[in-house]
């Protein structure tokens, strides 16, 4: 495995996003994947199944975790308690490292269970970076934040998001997860240029990529993670490894789930890619 | 100096109410936008326009799926429910919980706990309410059984090397994931019917007695005579079993032989069940 970031997580290679749907599949066949990411959340507040399942899959596979509920942009109280038992749950299946999305999921102690966006200005900079650390320091780990689909631009913003991820990271010491069909929907979205894009993420803090497949609605793009990964978005991957060197790599699949082979079948056509980057890596 | 987020935390509030807002995006903005508002904020002002969308159009993304996400969650949750109300009358139902006890904690699953209350105490003219309501606290025990914490089973062995002169001073600890509901209507029956795709009437009322238990990681739920419900319920609440049993069959409208006869099978097949985590005998 190779090691191209600061903190020496490893690439692991090409993942699949745990689901409930694909339990039995796991445990029946023990099929041959490099590892598995988990929502963080679902394993969270909970002692039946779920986990029952994941400690089984843990001590056989890699695990990362992924979360949807952190809410590191709200302005509310950080919640020790989620932290605690995320901490927890790092611990309890050796997590390879954890994060979030770079969002806010709710305030004044309402949660909308969305990825609501930041405006991307000095002053959510300043206090985002602050957040991270804290979270961090309690952690005891860098948190490894992902880019998320946006659907809204704050006339407030004075930045464009890739230079506010990029600072966040560089500020907060944190790492990044850098999706690649994020960065797709987001770009057609508000009209901007992916490569633009991509030219100002520090891929020293890219610790993993995601990659899935969104709705396209003629006037907007929707990340729904519905369905196979389109040619753009493989390009841009292609893009990103040629930059960053191969990173491990995920596919979400999170709405009208196929069986776990057809997901497998997707991931592994990642396979290309890191071995075109391995050869001009080589070479 | 001490940073100031205010204008972010206006920011992010004025953003969740107009995407919360039950009357939908348009009554958001139009209300966020007055001066009296907590956090008042013009759209235009605010939201930037796409090249294909308007900033109002830009919100309303976010507005569609907020609804749109707990009523999928609460349709996994009470299938039966949905069923009984159609898909419409569902919908709003639960547009309306959300409303009024919008989600306050970062695991989905505890979104919906308010629910049966919110169906009995909170909610005027639901068609079968009463009815609704039976199957609603039965489906939330249900989700709350398959994340209750795990204990492990006492073992038949623990329960058979119990000396015959000592059954009566046992007191027996339950598993945390096990609920004894007491209800007005025939629900489990209901429940089963339409999770075979059945139909059946919206039964009468007549007091029936249920047990959701987790076994085996997987949550089941079983209709119970009145004998054996009353008898789980005392050594539920802490009797030993002599005492349950005595104060059982005390009660009215109790067949004390029918206790006497399958009391050993009972047991037998409460173990089985996973329904005790441990145990006690008195020693005086």
């Amino acid at each position: 495995m190779s090691v191209k970031n600061r903190w020496n997580f490893p690439d692991l290679g090409l993942g699949i996003g745990l689901r409930t749907v694909h339990f039995n599949h796991v445990l029946e066949h023990w099929p041959k994947v490099d590892w598995f990411e988990i929502l963080s959340e679902n394993f969270m507040n909970t002692e039946g199944n779920p986990v029952r399942v994941l400690d089984q899959i843990a001590e056989r596979y890699p695990i990362v975790m992924h979360g949807v509920s952190m809410s590191i942009g709200s302005t509310d109280p950080i919640d020790f308690d989620y932290f605690t038992r995320l901490k927890a749950l790092a611990e309890r299946v050796n997590a390879h490292w954890l994060g979030d999305h770079v969002c806010w999921t709710g305030v004044h102690g309402k949660n909308g269970h969305d990825l609501y966006p930041l405006p991307y200005n000095e002053e959510s900079l300043a206090f985002l970076v602050d957040r991270i650390r804290t979270v961090q320091d309690f952690l005891e780990r860098p948190l490894i934040l992902e880019n998320p689909s946006t659907y809204l631009a704050f006339a407030n913003s004075t930045m464009p998001e890739e230079e506010f991820l990029a600072r966040m990271a560089e500020e907060s010491d944190c790492g990044l997860l850098l999706d690649v069909n994020n960065v797709y929907v987001t770009c057609r979205n508000h009209g901007l240029d992916s490569m633009a894009y991509l030219d100002a993420i520090p891929y020293d803090r890219v610790v993993q990529i995601h990659l899935a497949g969104h709705t396209d609605k003629g006037t907007h793009c929707i990340d729904t993670h519905n369905g196979r990964v389109i040619d753009p978005v493989w390009d841009l991957y292609a893009e990103v490894q040629r930059r960053a060197g191969n990173r491990a790599t995920l596919i979400e699949w999170d709405a009208d789930i196929p069986s776990f082979e057809e997901v497998h079948a997707e991931v592994l056509k990642a396979a290309q890619f890191r071995q075109m980057t391995e050869l001009r890596h080589a070479s | 100096m001490p940073r100031d987020d205010s204008r972010l935390e206006s920011l992010e509030q004025w953003m969740y109410s107009v995407v919360s807002h039950p009357e939908g995006v348009k009554a958001g903005v139009e209300a966020s936008s007055k001066p009296d508002s907590d956090a008042a904020h013009d759209l235009e002002q605010t939201v930037l326009p796409s090249d294909k969308l308007t900033p109002l159009e830009c919100v309303s993304v976010y507005a569609d799926m907020y609804f749109w996400r707990f009523i999928e969650i609460m349709a996994g949750e009470y299938p039966t429910v949905q069923h009984i109300l159609g898909e419409e009358l569902f919908n709003q139902v639960v547009r309306d919980y959300i409303a009024h006890h919008p989600s306050t904690h970062y695991n989905l699953n505890r979104l919906s706990i308010k629910f049966p209350h919110y169906l009995e105490k909170e909610v005027t003219d639901l068609p079968h309410q009463p009815f609704v309501v039976a199957i609603a606290t039965v489906e939330r025990v249900m989700e709350d059984a398959f994340d209750d914490p795990h204990r492990e089973k006492i073992s038949q062995e623990a329960i058979q090397s119990i000396p015959g002169e000592q059954w009566g001073d046992i007191r027996l600890q339950f598993n945390p994931a096990l609920y004894l509901l007491e209800l007005d209507y025939p629900v489990n029956d209901y429940m089963t019917a339409v999770n075979e795709n059945r139909h059946m009437d919206v039964p009468q009322a007549y007091k029936t007695f249920v047990v959701v238990y987790r076994c085996d990681y997987t949550v089941w739920r079983e209709d119970l005579d009145y004998e054996s419900y009353l008898l789980l319920s005392r050594l539920k609440d802490g009797e030993s079993l002599g005492e349950a049993l005595e104060s059982c069959t005390l009660q009215e409208g109790v067949d004390a032989d029918k206790i006497t006869a399958s009391l050993g099978e009972w047991f037998q097949r409460w173990t089985a069940q996973e329904f005790f985590c441990g145990l006690e005998i008195d020693s005086d």
